[in-house]
């Protein structure tokens, strides 16, 4: 049976397989107008802030079926990642997210978490194949499936992704696991000037020396490059050979330095070690990237105090670092400058004391007066995260 | 004439329109031809904008509206009934821009999928989505069906190709959601809630794909088998073993002979089954990859197991399986495709079940589908002149589809429910489910007036699909 | 939630209101083997991109698919023979890439030809159709008339005055203005006739086969300088080559048009008059014709066994070539040329790639592949001249690819598409030049002719 347990306003739901708790607890926040509120463990600062008063819901929960030989796992959304793994390792199995390992299973899906290891698997869109939620009206919805193919009824299983939590409070997920690969290897190169990728990923991701997860990172002035290959160790070798030719037939040559390489005889899977927690994620075309993070640096004379940690690929830029209200706003202002510019969007994951002024999400975009819509639709009183995102942003638009 | 012909005229020109009945005609259905409506007009527009005025213009009459690719849906999706207007996407054809530092490529809906992939043929890039109709079929209509194909085993089916997408919404207005070469955005992710919405939200007339590798080095083979349960059984083991193929079809007896006598590939003819198989990577590991494979299939106790290393032969066998299904068309003038997802490793006993429904009915059934996928394709064989064999295969597809359901598949796997399956809807989904979604489709569609009734019940027409009494089933494109 | 007041309306999902008119008079009535056949078709719609009408203008109804869908709408009663309907008949090119498509095997082309022929009888014909109709079936197919008609033309070309009748625009119906602008602009007043006999001249002294040489109607007059040197090209590689007298046209022609009995008494012509190891023609036209005597005559007890016979001793002059041992040839020939597919030789013969083997052997030539080369070009056989409008515009499309490969000279194994994408150049003004392989190869292996 599910138990619900009340501190303060804090409401921790167990055992998702039976959705009876959560709904009962729809239906009474309802009745109350009191919004339920889950803004996540690694991202409790993203969006404006929740209303004074509401419940605090936090999921707990595990493995609900591991359907080994098909590759697929069934999860309750608020199972970790540390114990999603640590279960499909006996199998030699792994969920392919970059997620650290207090996060859940619903925060990764809500936020759309992934980072290097998108090149190779995909992010939650290509994972996750089915989904159970409770809409703001306490309806119990199932969409998907476990199968890898599925095309009947809406697709509302993926459009949950990246919902802020704000359409529905997922439950409960079932995903794509693929086999821990036998070998990594892992090579650090240290990359005077990132603009190189821009004009230089595409011919090498064609290359057999295209890597299977890409990272770069900047910290204390330097760039770095982090590489993995995935694979067998013929293969893995065959693909660092090739690697170097690569770049000496590139024009202009890139100037590296290898600093580290490391082979993962383990056979574990590495979570994605940041620089640093998350200010503000941003999204470009992924051939502006480097320059983008050059001018990032160069014109906001904070350079010491910013960490990125960057997916070259997607065009992903995530920003930490300790920044003084003043220094977050100039940055602000650079990013939407170079967004202006070049296209793409950004969210503050974190806004410093005193940027109240910094909008969390930017630019508005075109379809969220549809999202607003369905919103309504979803979760008629805005129980769901209320304030956090469309309700606010879509008046401004 | 309906006093919107003129209206339509004003915005797409004379040879925009067609309202004749004797032009109408062959727009009656769709690559389902069990469906048919004919519709009151069809318009041919050629950008966004003609796309939103027409719009406009027939919502002041209060017609509904059917958007329309090339028309190889096997679902019925694109029938126009109750007079509609179909919208044919078929003159936005335009591949707008190609951006291979970002891996994006523009293109209007009406793009044919193969189209795309052949422009950039010498660029090392494609457009991944390769179902079997790819060659005619619209990317628009891939969008609006979340099309399958053979390598979506391992690279993903169309929603993981889509980056952005420009519609126009029931009351006129064009919208766009994340239209830049951007591979992420802020909020639910409304372009793959758009994907396989098969028209029933917005009419999509502009795409943003995703371009992949293509893969520059395989090894393809066919492993034949003495029973259909060794061969599922080897699929579920390669599956099991974390190894994924680019592709993993699988043919029954019926379906090689078909195949081998209207292709002359050099197929052996007395076995029950076979699987087609192809690896993509890394040329010096792709022998390493394949021999663990091919050790599976030896357990499993294949016979003749063929490596088809020359890139002409490659290119015969995979033709035969895109065909395969026009083999069929040569077994028997009437057949009925189905089309469900299960489970990889419940093929085994499924394909068993399929078996004894094929006894218990008396229908010969004959098989050619995606095996990695766990998408079955059951053909089953018919007299259409005989009404007790047509009512046996409606009743048997209705058990079978269920049975998948019963152990965890799906009703569909990549064909769509268009009208075909909206009867088995209430099987798949618990009414809030149900409920929900034809919420979300009046969020859109407050008038229910774009392709209402389709992929999910409605609450205003019900199309009631008696299956097939006088015709051919469909139809190309597994 | 969602109330429902009423419940929903229920429509049938199976077929739309019926046809307006007489729906029980079936206006076609399709041998049942044909009709068999079109329900082969089992509307999947693979064929719609390989069909040049339908890429053109998006109409379902001008594609193989709607076509199959309209004949049989007709056969079954359900749709009249307007002249909407058999306009889109009509418009179909018969060049058979749809059948390259069909993973059915529909045979496409037997039943688009029987409607047609059985169609064409309740047609109403105009004036000017009946005259062209005329010119094709009296005059293309007998060389002399097309000579004699040919001549007044031919004089206006010498004497200039093909720019007077060029500028004068209107004033010739677009069909004859159309036969004008395609006269190659440098033959004879009056073409002569090949010799009955050219003996092998083997570059290796091996002599090989002997062949029999079909010439064409249009091709022996207009054509004849290729003639020549495809027999040149087969002494030189061993071969005697016979033009044997009592050749006639191949009959493709009324065998398009719908006229069976005169096309099968031409095959009756053609089989006895040839006795020749190998039958080789260079027009794909005639030569896909000649390869379906076979069918033809299928239901002949005198001639279907010599048909199959024959038919299986017809080659294209790029098929035979490559199986004779010929040298490298000596002249290199510095150009840029890209090869367009004629449909007769792609779709209706399936050869695609003997003629591309043989230009690879020039030494320097380059060849840039054309980007939809197996699609036609809008000539297919008297349909650029029945057909003008969507003949210009397949027309352009080719052209617009050709500008693309950035050749100057375009390489086609059939007279009808070389005349056709020549004249369709000269009028936009592309600088092009359309050469049969054959002539090509010619200049490889001999050098330039004087």
């Amino acid at each position: 049976m599910p138990e619900a347990v009340t501190d303060n306003n804090v409401i921790q739901i167990n055992n998702a397989e039976n959705p009876t708790a959560l709904q009962a607890l729809v239906q009474r926040c309802t009745k109350e107008d009191l919004p339920i509120i889950d803004y996540g463990f690694a991202h409790t600062n993203l969006g404006h802030p929740a209303p004074s008063k509401h419940v605090k819901l936090q999921q707990h929960g595990q493995v609900i079926e591991h359907y080994e030989r098909d590759l697929t796992v069934r999860v309750a959304a608020g199972a970790t990642f540390g114990h999603i793994q640590a279960q499909l390792r006996p199998t030699n199995q792994f969920l392919p997210v970059d997620a650290d390992a207090d996060l859940t299973l619903g925060e990764v899906i809500n936020h759309n978490v992934y980072g290097p290891l998108r090149v190779k698997y995909g992010a939650a869109r290509e994972l996750l194949l089915g989904m159970r939620c409770m809409d703001g009206t306490g309806r119990d919805i199932h969409t998907g499936g476990r199968t890898v193919k599925n095309v009947s009824g809406y697709d509302l299983t993926r459009f949950m992704v990246g919902s802020l939590g704000q359409m529905g409070i997922i439950y409960e997920a079932t995903m794509r696991t693929y086999a821990i690969p036998q070998h990594i290897l892992r090579l650090t190169l240290r990359i005077d000037d990132p603009a190189w990728l821009d004009t230089h990923l595409s011919n090498w991701l064609l290359d057999v020396s295209a890597p299977s997860t890409l990272a770069l990172a900047y910290e204390e002035e330097h760039w770095t490059l982090q590489i993995a290959y995935f694979g067998t160790t013929t293969g893995c070798n065959i693909q660092h050979r090739a690697l170097k030719s690569f770049w000496e037939s590139s024009v202009p040559e890139p100037q590296m330095v290898q600093l580290d390489e490391y082979l993962d005889e383990s056979s574990q899977h590495r979570a994605w070690r940041r620089q640093a927690s998350t200010l503000v994620k941003i999204i470009v075309p992924p051939a502006t990237t480097g320059s983008t993070c050059l001018d990032l640096v160069s014109s906001t004379r904070i350079n010491a105090a910013l960490r990125f940690d960057v997916l070259p690929v997607h065009g992903c830029i995530l920003v930490g670092g300790d920044l003084p209200a003043a220094q977050a706003i100039m940055l602000d202002k650079q990013i939407n400058q170079i967004i202006a510019q070049v296209g793409g969007v950004r969210q503050w994951h974190a806004r410093p004391l005193g940027t109240n002024s910094i909008a969390p999400f930017g630019p508005a975009q075109p379809d969220w007066s549809i999202l607003k819509k369905l919103k309504d639709t979803m979760d008629p009183r805005a129980l769901l995260n209320r304030g956090r995102f469309l309700e606010t942003e879509s008046s401004l638009h | 004439m309906h006093p919107v012909i003129d209206q339509l005229r004003a915005i797409v020109g004379s040879q925009g329109i067609l309202y004749e009945q004797d032009e109408l005609f062959v727009y009656e259905c769709d690559g389902f031809p069990i469906a048919k409506g004919i519709p009151l007009a069809v318009i041919f527009p050629t950008n966004t904008q003609q796309v939103a005025d027409c719009v406009k213009v027939l919502n002041q009459h209060n017609l509904q509206i059917v958007p329309r690719g090339s028309g190889t849906g096997l679902a019925g999706g694109a029938v126009a009934y109750d007079r509609g207007v179909i919208i044919s996407l078929s003159r936005m054809k335009k591949i707008e821009s190609v951006d291979l530092d970002n891996r994006v490529a523009v293109v209007q809906a009406g793009v044919r999928n193969l189209a795309l992939s052949d422009s950039i043929a010498d660029t090392g890039w494609r457009f991944s989505p390769d179902p079997s109709s790819q060659r005619a079929s619209s990317i628009g209509g891939n969008v609006s069906t979340n099309a399958g194909g053979i390598n979506t085993l391992k690279h993903g089916v169309t929603v993981c190709h889509i980056l952005g997408l420009e519609y126009v919404l029931p009351d006129g207005k064009i919208c766009t959601s994340r239209a830049e070469p951007i591979y992420d955005g802020i909020g639910a992710d409304l372009t793959s809630l758009i994907c396989g919405s098969e028209g029933t939200f917005a009419i999509v007339t502009r795409i943003w794909c995703r371009l992949v590798v293509n893969p520059k080095y395989f090894r393809t083979v066919y492993a034949v088998f003495g029973s259909t349960s060794d061969a599922c059984k080897t699929v579920s083991d390669v599956i099991a073993s974390g190894i994924v193929p680019t592709s993993m079809e699988m043919m029954d007896a019926g379906m090689i002979q078909a195949v081998e006598s209207a292709f002359h590939f050099g197929f052996p003819s007395d076995v029950a089954a076979m699987l087609l198989l192809e690896v993509d990577g890394i040329d010096q590991v792709l022998d390493e990859e394949l021999a663990s494979i091919v050790q599976l299939a030896r357990d499993n106790n294949a016979g003749d197991i063929q490596q088809c290393s020359d890139p002409v032969r490659r290119a015969e066998l995979w033709t035969a399986r895109k065909k395969a299904f026009g083999a069929v068309g040569r077994m028997s003038h009437s057949y009925c495709t189905q089309d469900a997802c299960i489970p990889r490793s419940k093929l085994p006993e499924a394909m068993e079940h399929v078996a004894k429904l094929s006894e218990k009915y008396d229908i010969t059934i004959t098989n050619v589908f995606h095996a990695g996928d766990g998408n079955i394709h059951p053909i089953m064989l018919f007299d259409e002149d005989d009404p007790g064999q047509v009512q046996q295969v409606l009743l048997l597809s209705k058990e079978l589809l269920e049975y998948c359901v019963d152990i965890g598949g799906t009703i569909t796997g990549e064909h769509g429910v268009g009208v075909e399956k909206l009867h088995l809807m209430d099987k798949m989904f618990n009414r809030n489910t149900l409920d929900l979604f034809l919420d979300v489709k009046k969020t859109f569609d407050p008038d229910q007036r774009i392709n209402d009734a389709k992929l999910i019940p409605s609450d205003k027409t019900t199309i009631e699909l008696l299956k097939p009494i006088a015709a051919n089933i469909p139809g190309g494109a597994l | 939630m969602t109330p429902t007041t009423t419940p929903p309306r229920i429509i049938t999902g199976l077929s739309g209101p019926p046809p307006e008119g007489d729906s029980h008079q079936r206006a076609l009535q399709l041998e049942q083997q044909t009709y068999d056949r079109a329900l082969d078709c089992v509307h999947c719609g693979l064929c719609l991109p390989a069909c040049p009408t339908y890429t053109e203008n998006g109409l379902e109804a001008d594609s193989p698919r709607g076509r199959i869908y309209l004949m049989k709408g007709l056969a079954d009663g359900k749709i009249q023979p307007t002249e909407t309907v058999t306009n889109h008949l009509d418009l179909c090119l018969d060049c058979r890439a749809c059948e390259t498509a069909c993973p059915s095997g529909v045979v496409y082309h037997e039943l688009i030809e029987e409607s047609r022929v059985k169609l064409s009888t309740k047609k109403r014909t105009r004036m000017m159709d009946r005259l062209v109709h005329g010119v094709f079936f009296h005059v293309f197919t007998k060389r002399r008339r097309l000579k004699l008609l040919l001549l007044p033309a031919r004089i206006a070309q010498k004497l200039g005055l093909g720019r007077i009748i060029e500028k004068s625009g209107r004033l010739l119906p677009v069909q004859l203005e159309k036969m004008q602008s395609m006269l190659p602009p440098d033959g004879p007043l009056w073409e002569s006739n090949l010799n009955k006999f050219y003996p092998a001249t083997p570059h290796d002294g091996v002599k090989r086969s002997t062949v029999g040489f079909f010439a064409g109607c249009v091709g022996s007059v207009l054509f004849q300088h290729v003639n020549r040197q495809t027999i040149a090209l087969l002494n030189h590689a061993g071969c005697d080559v016979t033009v044997a007298p009592l050749q006639t046209c191949c009959g493709a022609i009324d065998h398009h048009g719908g006229r069976l009995e005169p096309a099968k008494c031409y095959a009756r012509k053609n089989i006895d008059a040839f006795d020749t190891d190998y039958i080789v023609n260079n027009i794909a036209g005639c030569g896909a014709m000649l390869k379906d005597y076979a069918h033809l005559l299928r239901d002949d007890p005198n001639y279907a066994q010599r048909a199959r016979d024959f038919t299986n001793r017809v080659r294209d002059i790029s098929e035979l070539l490559p199986q004779l041992e010929m040298p490298q040839p000596p002249h290199p020939i510095e150009q840029t040329i890209t090869y367009h597919d004629a449909c007769h030789l792609a779709h209706a013969q399936k050869v695609t790639k003997p003629p591309r083997q043989l230009l690879g052997t020039i030494a320097k030539l380059q060849m840039i592949d054309l980007v939809e080369s197996d699609m036609c070009c809008g000539a297919a056989g008297t349909y650029n001249l029945s057909q003008p409008i969507m003949a210009r515009e397949l027309a352009e499309r080719k052209l617009q690819h050709v500008i693309q490969t950035g050749a100057k000279t375009c390489v086609t194994g059939n007279v009808g598409c070389a005349m056709h994408i020549q004249s369709e150049a000269k009028r936009l003004g592309v600088d092009l030049k359309v050469v049969h392989p054959v002539s090509l190869l010619h200049e490889a292996y001999f050098g330039i002719e004087e």
